[in-house]
């Protein structure tokens, strides 16, 4: 079970390298500045990728929870 | 002879006329679309194509971590940390060497250029560390 998991995960890997590589040979072959379109495209894909599944982290970044009297951690 | 004289005339009249047409319509055709073309400042360009690769890599790095969570999660922690940070700190980091470029662009200072590079310089770390949390993963 365990080495067909990995086997899996081994693939998807690869799988997901060989399109990220294929979109840097994309941006390589680019020559000249993005026009104002293509920088504001640029950013609003970014945007939208951070609300994706995959950029949320487990669990947010959060405080302890205060003591009683909410002067410190519990 | 006045004949061929006129000819001759029309004749290069024409020819001028199918040289010149091609070349004024070309830069009319430039002219009228020059506002979104973009310059080649190699300060710009190479900005452009870090922040660019930078999102691809670290995009892909953490498809990759998501698609696989559990067993990374258990079998390598250190990989799963390195996405978690990146989950956490990248995406501010990018938006502001997006935003640096876009003031770099619109200013050309060198103000402005010192801190596109300095953004720039963070956030193609990051790409960094995502490449080297891949090749981890990659690695039989």
């Amino acid at each position: 079970m365990q080495i067909i998991s990995l086997i899996l995960a081994i693939l998807s890997v690869v799988e997901q390298s060989a399109t990220t590589v294929d979109k840097l040979i994309e941006i390589g072959r680019r020559s000249g500045e993005l026009t104002d379109d293509q920088l504001a495209d640029l950013r609003a894909r970014m945007a939208s990728a951070f609300a994706a599944p995959h950029w949320r982290p487990d669990s947010p970044a959060t405080l302890p929870p205060l003591n009683d009297s909410g002067t410190g951690p519990a | 002879m006045k004949k061929t004289r006129s000819f001759s005339l029309v004749f290069v009249m024409l020819l001028a006329l199918v040289v010149a047409l091609p070349l004024g319509g070309c830069s009319w055709f430039t002219s009228s679309t020059a506002t979104t073309q973009p310059s080649g400042d190699i300060v710009v360009v190479s900005a452009e194509k870090s922040l660019e690769a930078a999102f691809t890599v670290i995009d892909g790095f953490l498809l990759a971590e998501h698609q696989n969570r559990d067993y990374i999660k258990s079998k390598l922690p250190a990989v799963h940390a390195t996405a978690e940070q990146l989950r956490r700190e990248s995406p501010a980091m990018l938006r502001e060497a997006g935003d640096a470029i876009a003031a770099y662009k619109a200013a050309r200072a060198e103000i402005q250029r010192d801190a596109m590079e300095s953004k720039l310089a963070s956030v193609s770390q990051m790409a960094a560390q995502a490449r080297t949390a891949l090749a981890t993963i990659n690695k039989p």
